[in-house]
């Protein structure tokens, strides 16, 4: 249970647990006797997000605080109306937070408005999708490449940075293919290539396996795998598949628009994490077993 | 429930189908503007010649009326059902709830009869007010005293326009309860999640095509123009035709698959900013529209020959009035009874004292003269036999003189032909290109000019003189041999009511019924004035009619296409603005490829206009190029508001679609 140890950030009616923070800080501790210093890509603070009027409020995030680091490969677990997708899509700036800070790179895009929000997006965000949101007006190559042209990329540069990114995700066949010709595995990685083709700060992916096959499903993950560890994207991925999680570096769980709980695979082989995984969601029950 | 589901439905698609809603307005209020022309006319004090130009005019406009709610109504049926496969879902869901088709079809009729009532009111009311302005057009065009302005509502256009309207939307009902009673629930639930694919073409098939459909257009537009000549027979003109509407057809076919091609080409500007993006959307809406961007092309171009030479032909008959007729009155009379038009006048007690300076002058038909001999060539035995009118120049310039024409002089040797039809001109041409020499009374005369020269004796219509042999004075020419006679000169009461009085009574009084004398032909300035102001605006009238509705028909169906194809590709807005596109650059790639899709098919139809327009001319013999700026500009002015006026509103949608 070394690596699946578990932090509950349970701040229900009297506060904070006493246990859980002990427990970061000695994790914490943990970390900075590594003597690494570790830059915080991605820092939410105290992150909220009402929907509704005072008559009917839903919390969809309740006062979420967390960071990744760069190189992180993070996944956010939780049922459906857990708050994980409004959680994502506050980080990605399509939707704006009630109240709290999102950093990136140290600085605070909730503060961001118009053409900044626009500049964020294409220069430090890349998008994974469970739809995967490839324009189905042209093939896979133009797609890749309008990532880059959106960026302003010199026209002469592109063909030469799609061909890298399809060769080191291996899709080269399918550049010349329309959408409608691909299958849904291919359409996934060719989204992959064109989230990672600017190289952004920060990958985010809304349940990238969720219509796909688990074969293709398994190949779309290994590529995020190849993505975070050979090239050193930092992917953050929302997700209910356990499975999926698996694949990550640590695991945060979210339940009614609240952090309660997080593991971290360390040492662990993707087997034993996913054990962790089953076994923390078998033991904390409630809406969250149903899914498995 | 029906009641009032109906009501929220049509609230509904107002809001959402404006587009279809404004069209269905606009055409009912232009079919009822045009309609009531006939009542505004009616009010007019006009001339005898106007009048029957009127009447002739409203009997053509209530027969164009049928074609153009022919054309209305294939324009409704097609967008209603356009909107029905939109609401396909909606359907289905009612379906699913336990909706009967029955009642689902009571439902759609309902909201049919909510349509088509309100679009019938709004429509009436706005046609009634523009037909106010319509009717200074009308006493302008056709040059009416208006002494008195009255507020107008044509009864006869109202009634004609509800019941074809209500025609219309009875068509559109049981074209509507057809498709629903015809379709599957599954086929409905379904619609929704069918993405449109991307028809492919092949880049070399697409080239060879698009080269065949240039082909084909060249071929047609070189036989319509330079090779003119050579189309004699209906199926000659037929296949220009119909290589022309293929052409366009091939044209959009592939024209989507060329400009990915073209695309391939040029990379450097493909892959700059959102092109790419743009034209794969432009190349997929094309390939969804061929048919309809074929049919636009085909009305805007339609629509252009007509309101270009209509306006045209205005100013260049207008022109050619002045030239045809300067003096008050011409008369000509065959001299087969010695009698010249003088004695006639003086039989029927006419007094000279109404005119002045008239002038009488004689020609001559001799034995040796006839047509063959000046001509040289054969055109049919009759043609060949008959005799060539023939005159003295000194004559001929007297006359000439009253009409302010050029004079002519001659050597003893000499001869001239004076002629201003068209087809005449040319036969005699060939003739005069010869030198020919002829013999009159023994001694021979030789062309002064090897062209036909401009004149004419009797004011009429259009150029109609088929050529008069000029010789020179010393001719002896006997009364014997006299033709005929003819008389040209002025009134001496210049006023508009007297020109009426004699246009109305004289010819009448000169030929009465009983005559046992030649008849005598009378041609007058007004009445040649008032027919080339009568034709003309009905020419106009019934090109602004048929180019109204054709641009209207056109631009909607281009403007409903593109509103379906934002709501359908919202999605692909927004994956564009997650990849941090700016709403700038996002609006300027809908602007360009809505834009486009409405510019292309006007850009081909404004090279089809090019071609067209000389046919029209011809057709129409209209020459010299005085005018056209004027038919130019209003003809771009009115295809810009209208066609312009949907893309605005189109794009304008659109954009607030996409934002949403």
């Amino acid at each position: 249970m070394d690596g699946g140890r578990a932090f509950f950030y349970n701040r229900d009616s009297t506060g904070q647990n006493k246990k859980g923070v002990v427990e970061s800080l000695l994790f914490c501790a943990e970390k900075k006797k590594g003597g690494e210093s570790v830059e915080k890509l991605l820092e939410i603070q105290h992150m909220m997000k009402y929907y509704g009027n005072k008559s009917s409020l839903t919390k969809a995030v309740d006062d979420i605080s967390f960071s990744v680091e760069k190189g992180e490969f993070t996944a956010v677990m939780g049922a459906s109306g857990s708050g994980k997708t409004t959680l994502l899509n506050c980080i990605s700036t399509i939707d704006r937070v009630t109240g709290g800070h999102i950093l990136v790179e140290g600085k605070d895009v909730t503060k961001l408005r118009g053409r900044g929000l626009s500049r964020f997006r294409r220069e430090k965000l890349g998008f994974i999708f469970q739809d995967f949101n490839l324009l189905d007006t042209l093939n896979g190559f133009d797609n890749i490449a309008l990532a880059l042209q959106i960026q302003n990329e010199k026209p002469g540069r592109i063909p030469g940075k799609v061909e890298e990114i399809a060769r080191k995700l291996n899709i080269q066949e399918v550049l010349k293919k329309y959408p409608y010709q691909m299958s849904g595995g291919q359409k996934q990685r060719c989204a992959c290539a064109r989230a990672i083709v600017t190289n952004p700060s920060l990958i985010l992916a809304d349940e990238p396996t969720g219509a796909l096959d688990s074969q293709s499903a398994g190949m779309l993950l290994d590529n995020l795998q190849f993505l975070n560890q050979e090239l050193g994207a930092t992917i953050l991925m929302v997700t209910h598949d356990p499975l999926c999680a698996s694949y990550s570096g640590r695991v945060l769980f979210l339940k009614d628009g609240k952090l309660f709980h997080e593991l971290r695979k360390g040492e662990s082989s993707r087997k034993e994490f996913f054990d962790q995984i089953i076994h923390v969601i078998a033991l904390l029950g409630g809406d969250l077993s149903r899914v498995v | 429930m029906l009641f009032s589901l109906s009501i929220k439905n049509f609230r509904k698609s107002i809001r959402d189908y404006s587009i279809y809603f404004f069209t269905m307005i606009l055409g009912v209020a232009v079919f009822y503007i045009f309609n009531a022309i006939e009542t505004q006319t009616a009010m007019m004090e006009v001339s005898q010649t106007k009048a029957a130009i009127i009447d002739s005019m409203n009997g053509i406009m209530s027969g164009v009326s049928i074609f153009v709610s022919l054309v209305l109504g294939y324009l409704i049926v097609y967008a209603s059902r356009f909107m029905l496969k939109k609401r396909k879902r909606e359907f289905g869901i009612y379906l699913t709830l336990g909706m009967g088709r029955i009642r689902l079809a009571a439902m759609l009729w309902l909201e049919t009869i909510w349509m088509g009532l309100i679009s019938l009111a709004v429509g009436l009311l706005a046609g009634m007010g523009i037909s106010q302005l319509m009717s200074l057009i009308v006493s302008n065009l056709f040059q009416a005293d208006v002494s008195r302005y009255e507020f107008v509502i044509s009864g006869q256009a109202v009634g004609k326009s509800i019941l074809y309207f209500l025609l219309i939307y009875l068509v559109v009902m049981i074209f509507n309860t057809l498709s629903v009673s015809r379709a599957r629930l599954a086929e409905f639930i379904t619609a929704g999640r069918k993405k449109e694919k991307n028809f492919l073409k092949k880049p070399l098939l697409s080239g060879l095509v698009f080269l065949l459909a240039v082909v084909m257009l060249g071929t047609a537009y070189y036989n319509v123009t330079a090779n003119q000549q050579a189309m004699t027979t209906e199926t000659d003109v037929l296949t220009q035709v119909l290589l022309g509407i293929f052409g366009t057809f091939l044209v959009f076919w592939s024209l989507s698959g060329f400009l990915m091609t073209a695309a391939g080409k040029f990379r450097k500007l493909y892959y700059r900013r959102l092109n790419s993006f743009v034209v794969g959307e432009l190349s997929n809406k094309l390939n969804s529209t061929v048919m309809a961007c074929s049919v636009i092309c085909l009305l805007l171009f339609m629509t252009i020959c007509l309101l270009f030479s209509a306006i045209a032909r205005k100013e260049y008959k207008d022109q050619e009035a002045a030239k045809l007729a300067p003096v008050s009155i011409s008369m000509s009379k065959e001299m087969t009874d010695s009698k010249s038009i003088f004695d006639i006048m003086e039989v029927r007690g006419i007094s000279m004292e109404d005119f002045q300076d008239l002038v009488s002058v004689y020609t001559y038909h001799l034995d040796e003269v006839t047509n063959y001999t000046l001509i040289g060539e054969s055109y049919g035995e009759e043609y060949d036999n008959q005799k060539a009118e023939v005159m003295k120049v000194g004559d001929y310039n007297r006359a000439a003189r009253v009409y302010h024409m050029p004079e002519y002089e001659l050597e003893e040797d000499e001869y001239l032909i004076v002629a201003d039809q068209e087809g005449a001109v040319y036969i005699r041409n060939r003739g005069l290109a010869d030198d020919r020499e002829i013999t009159i009374k023994g001694k021979s005369y030789h062309a002064k000019e090897n062209t036909c020269q401009d004149g004419y004796l009797q004011m009429s219509y259009q150029p109609q003189n088929s050529g008069i042999l000029l010789v020179p004075d010393s001719v002896k020419l006997g009364e014997e041999e006299q033709y005929k006679n003819y008389v040209m000169g002025d009134y001496r009461d210049k006023s508009k009511e007297f020109a009426q009085e004699m246009d109305k009574n004289f010819a009448q009084i000169l030929n009465p019924e009983q005559s046992t004398y030649g008849k005598i032909q009378v041609t007058t300035q007004s009445a040649i004035y008032d027919d080339s102001i009568g034709t003309s605006a009905m020419y106009i009238f019934l090109g602004l009619y048929l180019g109204i509705c054709f641009l209207i028909s056109g631009s909607a169906v281009l403007a409903l296409k593109i509103l379906s194809d934002s709501a359908d590709s919202r999605e692909k807005y927004q994956i564009l603005q997650q990849l941090g596109c700016e709403e700038k650059e996002i609006r300027r790639a809908l602007r360009r490829q809505n834009g486009l899709l409405f510019l292309l098919p006007l850009l081909l139809s404004a090279v089809h206009a090019i071609f067209g327009i000389q046919v029209c001319r011809t057709m129409l013999s209209i020459y010299g190029s005085k005018g056209s700026g004027t038919a130019l500009a209003v003809t771009m002015a009115l295809t810009g508001a209208i066609y312009g006026g949907y893309f605005l509103l189109s794009h304008k949608c659109s954009v607030k679609i996409v934002k949403e």
